[in-house]
């Protein structure tokens, strides 16, 4: 026999006073599960019908909406089961707003931790079995329905776990901002500061570090939110349903973020509980529980809230450091009295405590002061060869292409590069790294801007961006040359990579030389790429900053059914004049990489000179004849360019050899290596081109050094 | 026993509770009594177990009392305005006292309800405030614990109740130690219903004394002496807390019993002697009088 003051009569006694919240996640459930199936698959079942599909295309459509509206990615259930969470927390701790019912519930002899733990698991109840139910009912709608298979059930199981670890995450984090807080309308605001606090401080200080240092990188940034359950939830999910797709590394990969979740539910869990057997009953009522917390919420609310104000003001105004300042201090001021005023439920308390004003001006001064002027030396740093494991490299022609992880998931260019083994040539790496400021001082110097990941013993990454000669060719061959960088640039270069890549199907291959695309045999695949990949263990920096592309091969993969999209994944091999093996291969084939044009396929070149300089001069001189500033205003530029179309053979086939086309990438290149003053338009003769099929772009620059002396003198302006 | 040692709590920057020492026997009715503010609901409060004292100890039986289901068993507090679930009846909350007071007596409590004339299915939210009173009050003595604490629980129960909720007091008393703790901003209140009486004004204790001892040792005379010298012998040997003099008829307020009182101005000559009783009231302003306070302003407002 069940004593009467045994747990379960506790848990019944609980479920009494909630019977309101039963029937309501009752009823919220029923609808959105069973209901909205039953729904969902009549919907189906009517496009079937409209779209005349029967047999096993038409069981694959109520599949597939089966599977998106069960499986655990489904955004509309996990944000109702956040919703649901933050409801049910508040409902069950909300006693402790009124100080009757704390009088009543507290004097009873009942042990905290059971009250505790009776709210928490009636909490959770409450949530999970009208889920349950519901989840089974929609089950079973769906497969009366035909929509039903042990793939979406399995992975309905699954969505149920990952519910669920949200939802007593979310619960558990809520009720940490119930015991922290005396009613109702302070709890919800706190507990979307526990959800959203370490997202606004990240991007606060990711946005500091942009603006103040010079050698930031973008790439340091952390697109993590560690402390929220969502977070976990959704990396979770991600590797979840690939795993029900049949990819990745199954449901093992994504133990760790389930893991993850379950932890922090379960921090959240043990912090509730400690701040419950700590709230003094007094609290009933008063904007915060805990008297020495107070200042402490005030400092961390008011210090990033002054920072992001200078932020904006400084983004308004731009350059006006007694606007910033200005904004900065009133909003501290401002945000130091509204809290005040909030935990006194008192207009006149607002400037009671004047010396919390001033310690929160003085950390926002600190903290400003830490970045304006640099006092953690980041623009400084350089590593030490000593600490220095190695460095991973973003060069700008790790631009543009996109990358996969093991899970064939796409990845940024970022984590591609730190997820391989960096260039280890540490002088090297050192001595570019020491050489950074002084080239970013000689302003005539070429240079471009480098991201580098410099990878630590200790296991520690620094992240750095910053500015290198063009003109380094001995360190930046080093670099480039090696075996590391080229693995961590081109994904094709890595065995394993192209390995897993290589199991998808080819759609189709091509060469693209940026004018003209010519198809070639998929089954020349991996003849091109062990081709390619011997001539690129030849090249480095000089090659791709000196040499013009002859083309590009283009891989296109069949399209295939990947977390919960279709993707069209590609792969791409840069052909340089260098990649003799390549070139020959494609010769070969028939396939000219010598020039982009067949010079006999052409019927005129159309070149359109832009005299932007002229342009810029006669712009500015006629603003200067200009007396008054809104005539000066008023002043448009002119077109001064000219276009001329060029058709004597002779003079296409000394354009032709200028030529750049516009489809190929221009990284790399010097500044005037590619001329800016030309626009170029290929004609090709009638018959030519198959018009239905061709795909190739008209347009190219010129190479600045092989442009005809004539064509200045043809395209002038008169 | 409740022993109270010491006990300070305070709310933020205000002080309500100062150095509190009391001692509650069992078996007795202890009145606290204190204007609106003097500390009795703080005081109940951290007897109950809710607060918790910011210095000294309050042990129940020798158990201390904050965080402690030992103490608490015998523990009942009826706060000064109960709370009962929503839309609740009695029987509901019968249902709930039974799962936390293991010695809940459901058959006193609907006897009791009974004889109240309370409706076991009726709404409490649709009860008067007298009948939620009653009920809250069914509730303790029904619990079996052998503390009650009532914090304003009597006030504006009309004198049939009071007779009521009296009788049964005396009966559990009898029966199992009872004893009612019963705080009140009002003395006339607790007059027939205390054993002991404490006084709390701005959250410390003024006295704390036992209502009969404080009955027997002060007296109230009235008298007409015959000559001067009886008068002189009469005021002297007797400790006279208050004289009032009208013409010839000296009201004093002494301190003795009544046959020490009787013997003493037997002695003397008198042309009009009479010995009456004293109201607690009266007692309560003798004897805080004596203290340094106007208790009038205390507690009769």
């Amino acid at each position: 026999m069940t004593s009467k003051n045994s747990f379960w009569a506790s848990l019944r006694e609980n479920n009494k006073r909630r019977i309101w919240i039963w029937i309501v996640s009752g009823l919220l459930w029923f609808v959105y599960f069973p209901v909205g199936m039953a729904m969902l698959m009549g919907r189906k079942m009517e496009h079937n019908r409209m779209d005349n599909l029967v047999g096993e295309a038409a069981r694959l459509r109520l599949v597939e909406a089966c599977r998106g509206w069960l499986e655990a990615g489904n955004a509309v259930t996990a944000a109702i089961v956040v919703c649901a969470a933050i409801i049910c927390a508040i409902q069950g701790f909300s006693y402790l707003y009124s100080r009757k019912k704390v009088d009543m519930y507290h004097s009873v002899p009942v042990k905290k931790s059971r009250r505790f733990a009776v709210i928490f698991i009636n909490g959770v109840m409450i949530y999970f079995i009208p889920y349950l139910v519901n989840l089974l009912l929609a089950v079973l709608v769906a497969g009366v329905s035909g929509g039903m298979t042990g793939a979406i059930f399995q992975q309905a199981a699954i969505a149920l776990l990952m519910h669920l670890i949200l939802y007593i995450g979310i619960f558990a984090l809520t009720a940490v901002a119930v015991m922290m807080t005396g009613n109702i309308i302070i709890t919800i605001f706190a507990a979307m500061i526990f959800l959203g606090y370490e997202l606004v401080i990240r991007a606060l200080l990711e946005t500091l570090e942009s603006r103040c240092f010079s050698y930031y990188c973008n790439y340091s940034s952390k697109n993590a939110v560690y402390s929220s359950p969502i977070y976990w939830y959704g990396k979770a999910v991600g590797r979840l349903n690939d795993a029900g797709a049949g990819m990745g590394t199954g449901f093992l990969g994504a133990l760790p973020y389930v893991m993850a979740g379950m932890l922090l539910a379960a921090i959240f869990s043990g912090i509730a509980y400690y701040c419950y057997s700590k709230r003094p009953a007094e609290a009933a009522g008063k904007a915060m529980a805990f008297e020495k917390t107070k200042a402490v919420v005030k400092l961390l609310l008011t210090v990033p809230l002054s920072l992001v104000v200078a932020v904006a003001v400084d983004n308004i105004v731009m350059a006006g450091a007694v606007f910033v300042i200005f904004g900065a201090a009133l909003a501290l001021i401002l945000g130091n009295c509204v809290i005040e005023v909030i935990y006194e439920a008192d207009i006149k308390a607002a400037f009671r405590k004047k010396y919390q004003i001033l310690i929160s001006g003085a950390c926002t001064a600190a903290i400003a002061c830490i970045f304006v002027f640099d006092l953690i030396g980041y623009d400084a740093w350089e590593p030490s060869p000593e600490k220095l494991q190695d460095a991973v490299f973003l060069f700008p022609d790790s631009w543009g292409q996109a990358y996969m992880d093991e899970n064939l998931h796409y990845i940024s260019v970022e984590d591609y590069a730190l997820s391989k083994p960096g260039v280890t040539d540490i002088e090297a790496i050192c001595e570019l790294s020491a050489r950074k400021a002084a080239e970013e001082e000689e302003g005539d110097s070429p240079y471009f801007w480098l991201d580098v990941a410099y990878r630590m013993k200790s296991g520690k990454v620094v992240w750095r961006n910053f500015p290198v000669s063009a003109m380094e060719d001995e360190l930046l061959d080093r670099i480039t040359g090696s075996e590391e960088y080229k693995k961590m640039v081109y994904q094709a270069y890595d065995d394993a990579d192209y390995g897993r890549m290589e199991k998808q199907e080819v759609e189709e291959v091509v060469f693209n030389n940026g004018l003209r695309i010519v198809n070639l045999s998929p089954g020349d695949v991996s003849t091109i790429r062990e081709m390619w990949k011997k001539d690129m263990e030849n090249l480095s920096y000089t090659n791709f900053r000196d040499e013009f592309k002859c083309g590009v091969i283009e891989i296109e993969k069949k399209t295939s059914w990947r977390n919960n999209s279709y993707y069209t994944d590609s792969l791409s091999f840069d052909v340089y004049p260098s990649c003799t093996n390549l070139r020959k291969y494609l010769e070969e084939k028939g396939i000219s990489t010598e020039n982009y044009l067949d010079v006999e396929q052409i019927a005129s070149i159309k070149v359109t000179n832009l005299h932007t300089e002229e342009e810029r001069k006669l712009y500015e001189e006629r603003r200067n004849e200009m007396e008054d500033a809104e005539a000066q205003l008023s002043v448009g530029r002119e077109d001064l360019s000219v276009t001329k179309v060029f058709t004597e053979e002779e003079e296409i086939k000394e354009l032709a050899e200028a030529l750049y086309p516009s489809n190929l990438s221009r990284r790399w290149k010097l500044p005037g290596a590619l001329s800016s003053e030309y626009d170029v338009e290929i004609q090709y003769k009638s018959g030519e081109i198959d018009s239905s099929v061709y795909r190739g772009s008209p347009y190219a620059s010129l190479i600045a050094d092989r442009i005809p002396d004539w064509l200045d003198e043809e395209t002038a302006y008169k | 026993m409740i022993e109270i040692k010491n006990i300070s709590k305070s709310f933020a920057d205000i002080l309500a509770v100062d150095r509190v020492s009391v001692d509650m026997k069992e078996n007795t009715v202890f009145g606290l009594i204190g204007t609106n503010g003097a500390g009795k609901s703080t005081v109940l409060r951290m007897v109950a177990g809710v607060l918790k004292a910011d210095e000294g100890s309050i042990t129940v039986d020798g158990i201390p009392v904050f965080d402690n289901v030992e103490a608490k068993k015998k523990i009942f507090f009826i706060a000064d305005e109960p709370y009962f679930f929503a839309n609740a009846n009695a029987a509901e909350m019968e249902k709930y006292f039974s799962t936390v007071y293991e010695e809940f007596r459901k058959e006193d409590f609907y006897r009791y309800l009974d004889s109240f004339g309370l409706d076991k299915k009726r709404k409490i939210n649709t009860f008067s405030k007298g009948m939620k009173k009653q009920l809250a009050l069914l509730c303790g003595i029904c619990s079996g614990t052998r503390y009650l604490l009532c914090d304003e629980t009597f006030d504006g129960l009309d004198p049939v109740m009071r007779q009521g909720i009296k009788s049964i007091f005396a009966k559990e008393m009898g029966s199992r130690g009872l004893t009612p703790i019963i705080a009140s901003h009002n003395l006339r209140e607790l007059e027939d219903i205390c054993d002991h009486v404490g006084l709390l004004h701005k959250g410390g204790v003024l006295l704390s004394r036992e209502l009969e001892d404080m009955k027997c040792n002060i007296q109230k005379v009235q008298c007409v002496f015959s000559t001067q010298e009886d008068k002189q012998k009469g005021m002297e040997g007797i400790e006279i807390i208050k004289k009032e003099e009208r013409g010839s008829l000296y009201t004093l307020t002494v301190r003795g019993t009544r046959e020490e009182i009787v013997g003493h101005f037997a002695t003397v000559d008198t042309v009009f002697f009479e010995a009456l009783p004293l109201s607690l009231e009266e007692i309560f302003i003798s004897e805080t009088e004596v203290a340094g306070y106007d208790i009038k302003k205390l507690i009769l407002g």
